[in-house]
């Protein structure tokens, strides 16, 4: 009797399901990529973007297609590029967004706020800037690259961020920082070199601005104040002269450099931002490096530990002279993507100090930097 | 009405699974949005409200196992029926049931939304209503046992949930902590009462103690339960907290699904999808709960048939929920619920207390 009563229950719930749509992935066009550029139309400001769907479809003769729409949100411009589309757009999966120069300098949060607000889409797209327009990279790429089109641009930079040389750049991770007062963002610059999409630096932002450029190497060492690294590749130059007594070597390629360049391989690195006084804005960057040596441009006899610690001396020189480098350089555009004001906010209790307060007082900060280099291998020969 | 119920032994379950039950009745879809609710008023020194809460919370349980155990085997209906006599115990009970379907209901639409922002925009509220209520009658159905046995089982099966945080975990920032006690003392206790919504669940207590079997050793396994769920509205918090900016935890509705987005496996690249559907086990044990309870009161005071009670308060929650489908109308209901909750579970047991100990006085006398 019990069982008779609840029979209907049973085939309620087994028709029910069928209320829910359903989407097969062949119908669809799944956005793997998507470039997004101001334009000027008629005086108005326009949003571009470029997309590239995957399409499931067996018949379809490529996997990839490009998209153009242009609207006045990103969602605008999507229905106008599913006009060019026999499947609908889904966002669900993109793993790329590239901004064009002029996007990215007139800031691109705007543009981001569809993706934060839209749940489907996920929070681990990976963000990028160009130099030139997102469209142009997107074209050269759809024509250029042949091995592995759909994930190219995506592994050319998640392979530098798992390396340590970027620091994170998902959506999630960059919409943190954007609203946090005291730290800016750095995002990939990738532009076309030699008819290939390539990376050739990072971008570092002032909030969500696009204000300066800086190299792979700085990007690298912005990155080891925020987090712990290893196996990042370093290449370092140190002064010939010391090291006379070493070299093994006589050659007319080398006869005339004033350097010896050092590849070296990160075992261990990390920094910490301290406050030395936070009213005169004094900081201090302790950072500490355990390397390993791989290759020298000269070849050289490493032959007692005094070697070791003299290159040691010398690796910390550069170093320090590249990171005051890169702090005159971020506090000329106005960017803290060190971090430092993450510090000094946190030191202030009951203090609401804003963006704009700290960007004024970012101007006078002084920054010192104590670097600590250990080598620890040498490789199988001395 | 009688003051102390008869249970028979086979309708009697051990004081072990009052574990589950307290923690099932206050994990929910609360917990999704406990960060923001808490961080909105405390700021980053949430965890100090939830702590605050916890102690109340705690001491509470403590009056509500006191004031049960001056009776035989009673629940709240005989106590309220020893104190303010037969009819007033009716009108309390009723007002009990009708706080139930709202905090049902509550929880139903929340679940809902979620699930049509997140994974079926197009899918139709009253549909969706109708497959977890399915559930819920068919559970309510089986008894008692069967509902502390689908509580205990859904439990089990949604503590791996745990192992998807180790990626936010690994990216938390703990400069987000500092510097402590930023805000003051006043905002800290708004942040702990805006957290009574989701801590509230523990009332069934009330309902329930009557179907122990060993009432003797019922506390510990009472505030295991409290303490396990503040250990996860900790842990949710303290991991939005530093792994979300506040101009981001500020804006982000469903704080705990944002940290689930970020996880990611080699088959499944979005594990949010599987969080929100998992999320069921842990929503629905409070539903089935309060459902047996409403059946269980509508027996006690009306000596309702069970079918009647648990099929007239299912149509009533499923004509409601087409209604509750604007997110500020469902915000409103929330917190229309979390207001009631306050009189109901936070402050009503106070109440009773004095009462209860001038009863024991004059009956003594």
């Amino acid at each position: 009797m019990r069982t008779a009563k609840l029979i209907p229950l049973f085939i309620l719930i087994v028709f029910l399901q069928a209320c829910l749509e359903t989407t097969q992935i062949e119908k669809l066009a799944i956005i793997n990529s998507r470039g997004v550029d101001l334009i000027d139309e008629g005086g108005k400001r326009m949003i571009e973007t470029t997309l590239i769907p995957y399409i499931f479809d067996p018949r379809a003769p490529d996997m990839t297609s490009l998209l153009t729409g242009k609207g006045r949100t990103i969602k605008q411009a999507r229905v106008e590029a599913e006009k060019q589309s026999p499947y609908p757009l889904v966002p669900g999966k993109i793993n790329i967004e590239f901004y064009g120069k002029e996007a990215a300098e007139s800031g691109i949060l705007p543009f981001l706020n569809t993706h934060v607000r839209d749940a489907p889409v996920s929070d681990i797209m990976q963000l990028a800037v160009t130099n030139q327009t997102a469209r142009e990279i997107l074209e050269i790429e759809q024509q250029s690259v042949e091995l592995n089109r759909t994930k190219y641009l995506q592994d050319l930079i998640s392979k530098e961020v798992e390396k340590g040389t970027l620091p994170r750049i998902t959506l999630q991770f960059f919409t943190r920082l954007v609203q946090q007062v005291g730290i800016d963002p750095i995002l990939p610059v990738i532009d076309v070199v030699n008819g290939k999409p390539t990376l050739t630096g990072a971008a570092v932002f002032q909030e969500d601005k696009y204000v300066g450029n800086i190299s792979v190497k700085e990007s690298f060492m912005a990155n080891l104040l925020r987090q712990r690294l290893r196996g990042t590749p370093i290449d370092v130059g140190v002064p010939r002269e010391n090291y006379l007594g070493e070299i093994d070597y006589k050659g007319k390629l080398t006869e005339n450099e004033d350097s010896i360049y050092l590849s070296l391989m990160l075992h261990t690195g990390k920094g910490k931002i301290k406050i030395v006084d936070a009213d005169s804005l004094a900081f201090k960057a302790d950072i500490t490096m355990k390397l390993d040596l791989l290759e020298t441009s000269i070849p050289m006899n490493i032959k007692s530990e005094d070697t070791s610690r003299k290159f040691e001396r010398d690796i910390e020189k550069y170093f320090v002279r590249e990171y005051e480098n890169l702090f005159a350089k971020l506090q000329e555009v106005n960017s803290d993507a060190l971090g430092l004001g993450r510090k000094y906010i946190t030191s202030r209790k009951g203090s609401k100090t804003t963006n704009k307060e700290w960007m004024e007082k970012y101007q006078d900060a002084k920054m010192e930097f104590d670097i600590d280099v250990t080598i620890v291998n040498f490789g199988a020969i001395d | 009405m009688k003051i102390n119920v008869q249970i028979p032994k086979g309708e009697q379950f051990r004081s072990f699974y009052m574990f589950f039950i307290i923690a099932s009745m206050q994990l929910g879809v609360g917990l999704i949005g406990i960060p923001r609710i808490v961080f909105m008023e405390a700021g980053h020194d949430a965890w100090i409200s939830i702590l605050i809460a916890y102690l109340y919370i705690a001491l509470l349980l403590f009056v509500m196992l006191y004031i049960l155990r001056q009776y035989e085997n009673a629940d709240i209906l005989g106590v309220q029926a020893d104190l303010f006599g037969s009819f007033i115990s009716k009108v309390l009970g009723t007002v009990y049931i009708l706080y139930f379907i709202f905090y049902i209901l509550s929880t139903l639409v929340t679940y809902i939304e979620i699930i049509m922002v997140f994974v079926l925009p197009d899918s139709n509220a009253f549909v969706l209503g109708c497959m977890l209520l399915i559930i819920a009658i068919y559970t309510v159905f089986g008894g008692l046992k069967a509902v502390v046995g689908v509580t205990f089982l859904f439990f089990m099966f949604s503590t791996w949930l745990f192992v998807l945080l180790i990626q936010p975990i690994r990216q938390m920032d703990f400069l987000n902590f500092l510097p402590v006690m930023d805000k003051e003392i006043i905002d800290i206790l708004r942040g702990t009462i805006a957290a009574s919504y989701t801590f509230t669940g523990f009332e069934i207590l009330f309902f329930i103690y009557p179907f122990v079997a060993n009432k003797e050793k019922i506390g510990k396994p009472v505030f295991l339960g409290l303490s396990y769920f503040t250990f996860v509205a900790l842990l949710a918090t303290n991991i939005a907290i530093g792994f979300l900016s506040p101009a981001q935890l500020e804006r982000r509705i469903w704080a705990v699904l944002n940290l689930f987005k970020i996880q990611t496996s080699p088959i499944i690249e979005r594990l949010d999808y599987v969080v929100i559907a998992e999320w069921m086990m842990v929503a629905m044990p409070k539903v089935i709960l309060l459902m047996w309870c409403i059946s269980y009161i509508a027996k006690r005071i009306y000596n309702l048939s069970r079918e009647t009670s648990v099929y007239t308060s299912a149509s009533i929650l499923l004509i409601l929920i087409p209604f509750f489908n604007e997110h500020f109308i469902i915000q409103r209901l929330i917190d229309n619920v979390s207001r009631v909750s306050y009189g109901i579970v936070y402050i009503y047991p106070f109440l009773l207390l004095p009462l209860v100990l001038l009863k024991k006085k004059t009956r003594k006398k």
